[in-house]
């Protein structure tokens, strides 16, 4: 049975306003004449309609970067649509009804009645569990849980944020070790705070989102955006005043509370590119449709980290391009790079270019966390540049490189996938851009 | 959901029903007229162990009831397809009895909420309740609005 007009209007206000952030299709959906009539407190009253719509979702997404709403029923008669969602989400980014972000999942229901004229909505009412949302962010986790150690993460990157550099004390390690640390810094907390001031100096409005994070043991992986004004010098930059938006992944290894260990693989060149001080090379286009949110069914920790193994042993260091074409879901996508083709289609077109590339391209796996539907790793990856890479000739210069990789798992098949690939330390070695 | 059931013009009734006969007046005998014996509410606000069946949750009602005496529900908007009735309501009572271990305060409150009910031979199977609880926590000064 196809779905009504009425409900095609509410399921795309729900697969891409909530799900992905797109408040472009605004206008699209919502009529000029539009009244919330539970519009949550605090809600803005300035600028336009569509604006003020704009507002709820950005407020939403900024606590809670990777929301997802579940439609679970849809009861239309004349012009009205009754709706029953379930929400899924981590409180990853900012605060929420007064409760800082500590990295909890959370999964909560919420109703509502919609009315929509000429195919936009026009008329709300919505009765979301606030109370019980609220009261799953405000618990503290047991002491020793992977709950405390997402918590501590989590806060991390919300002192960073916050630019709040004397609370380090209170969840960093007197002895941490950073794995990527910047030219000459200082061991310990000092050093750290130390590099985190450089860097405001140069972005004082940075801000790290996490959308996901994968805990496993005393490892944290956290993969995130990074946006932030270039107003300052950066890494002998001088000031563009240009907005950046890059990504970024880390790795955190936590014990008693406290970070002991940090890695980070982000788009530096990404970052170098759009500062102007290296060209961007033509991307292909994201496609016209988004790709769809695939869900599926749970593995286990056990199966995730086999084909984490078998994607890097069987796929990557053999070659093996009908192990994706078994493996990708024929619809996965990677959202860091959306004008890739999606499925295996795509992930081969990067296999083969990096294994002509290097022929004796070799990864191995560092580090690795896992849940039921995700699996995150870092690599040590290594190579001889025997081949033409990105338009550089063959230089037979032997490269080593890192990156980190999350792979998304539904029904056992990849169904998503990020890369943060250390590309501008890889460039530099081959004497280009660094 | 199911798309093709019938309802019968006693079952497009159940809904209001349920809120003028059982929430409103506490009428503890009509719930089993209204509900399903093993009817699942599904809600927040309910306790699990009164979750799952009438016998369990047919005194519910007093949870409002013995704060809010003089309350009324009043239903704002229905609709209704296939097995399925949404209805988005609310209610006003004053504080007059004990709420959730607190003492009355005397102050009138005002929420709002939506139920979706799921109904078949006759009765509700299940229900989904949403209430602004939030709301009357604010009215009644226990959470800074």
């Amino acid at each position: 049975m196809t779905e009504s007009q009425n409900k095609q209007v509410y399921r795309r206000f729900v697969e891409e306003v909530i799900n992905r952030g797109n408040i472009d299709v605004i206008p699209e959906l919502y009529h000029p004449d539009y009244v919330d009539h539970t519009a949550p407190p605090g809600a803005p009253h300035e600028g336009s309609v569509y604006d003020q719509i704009a507002q709820i979702p950005k407020m939403f997404r900024g606590a809670f970067p990777d929301v997802h709403f579940v439609i679970e029923d849809m009861i239309e008669e004349g012009d009205w649509v009754a709706t029953r969602v379930t929400g899924y989400a981590q409180h990853l980014g900012r605060p929420f009804m007064g409760v800082d972000p500590a990295g909890q999942h959370v999964v909560w229901s919420s109703e509502g009645f919609f009315r929509i004229q000429d195919g936009k909505i026009i008329e709300h009412y919505g009765q979301p569990d606030l109370p019980g949302l609220r009261e799953q962010i405000a618990t503290t986790p047991e002491p020793g849980s992977l709950d405390e150690n997402r918590a501590v993460v989590t806060r991390y990157v919300y002192e960073v944020n916050m630019q709040n550099y004397d609370a380090f004390d209170e969840f960093v390690d007197p002895d941490f070790i950073d794995h990527n640390p910047i030219p000459g810094q200082q061991p310990g907390i000092p050093g750290l705070k130390d590099a985190y001031r450089q860097f405001s100096n140069a972005m004082p409005d940075v801000w790290f989102t996490f959308e996901d994070l994968i805990a496993e043991g005393d490892l944290v992986f956290g993969r995130g955006v990074i946006e932030g004004t270039h107003k300052g010098d950066f890494m002998g930059i001088p000031a563009t005043n240009k907005t950046m938006h890059w990504t970024g992944t880390r790795l955190f290894r936590v014990k008693n509370g406290k970070v002991t260990e940090g890695w980070i693989n982000f788009d530096l060149l990404g970052l170098m590119q759009q500062m102007g001080v290296i060209p961007s090379p033509p991307a292909p286009p994201p496609p016209d449709t988004p790709p769809p949110h695939l869900m599926g069914a749970p593995s286990t920790i056990e199966a995730n980290h086999k084909l984490m193994e078998d994607f890097v042993e069987q796929l990557w260091n053999q070659g093996k391009l009908e192990w994706a074409e078994q493996y990708f879901h024929p619809e996965a996508s990677s959202p860091n790079a959306p004008g890739l083709p999606p499925g295996a289609t795509g992930t081969n077109f990067i296999v083969q270019m990096m294994r002509s590339a290097f022929p004796d391209f070799h990864m191995e796996i560092t580090h690795m966390a896992a849940s039921e539907d995700r699996v995150a790793a870092r690599f040590v990856e290594t190579g001889t540049h025997n081949g033409e890479f990105f338009g550089i000739a063959p230089t037979g210069k032997h490269v080593e490189f890192t990156e980190i990789g999350i792979l998304r798992i539904a029904d056992g098949k990849i169904v998503e996938s990020w890369y943060d690939v250390d590309m501008l330390g890889l460039m530099g070695q081959l004497g280009v851009g660094g | 959901m199911n798309e093709n059931y019938q309802m019968t013009p006693e079952e497009r009734n159940l809904g209001q029903r349920v809120h003028n006969e059982w929430l409103g007046k506490g009428n503890v005998g009509v719930a089993y007229e209204l509900f399903a014996p093993d009817c699942e509410i599904h809600s927040g606000h309910i306790p699990p162990p009164m979750a799952h069946g009438v016998e369990a949750f047919k005194g519910f009602p007093f949870f409002w009831l013995g704060a809010f005496p003089d309350m009324q529900i009043m239903d704002d908007s229905t609709v209704i397809e296939g097995d399925r009735i949404g209805i988005r309501w609310h209610l006003n009572g004053t504080n007059s009895g004990p709420f959730l271990g607190m003492p009355p305060t005397g102050k009138s409150v005002n929420m709002e909420g939506i139920h979706i009910f799921r109904v078949s031979d006759g009765k509700v199977q299940e229900l989904w309740m949403e209430h602004d609880l939030l709301a009357v926590l604010q009215q009644l000064g226990v959470v800074p609005s």
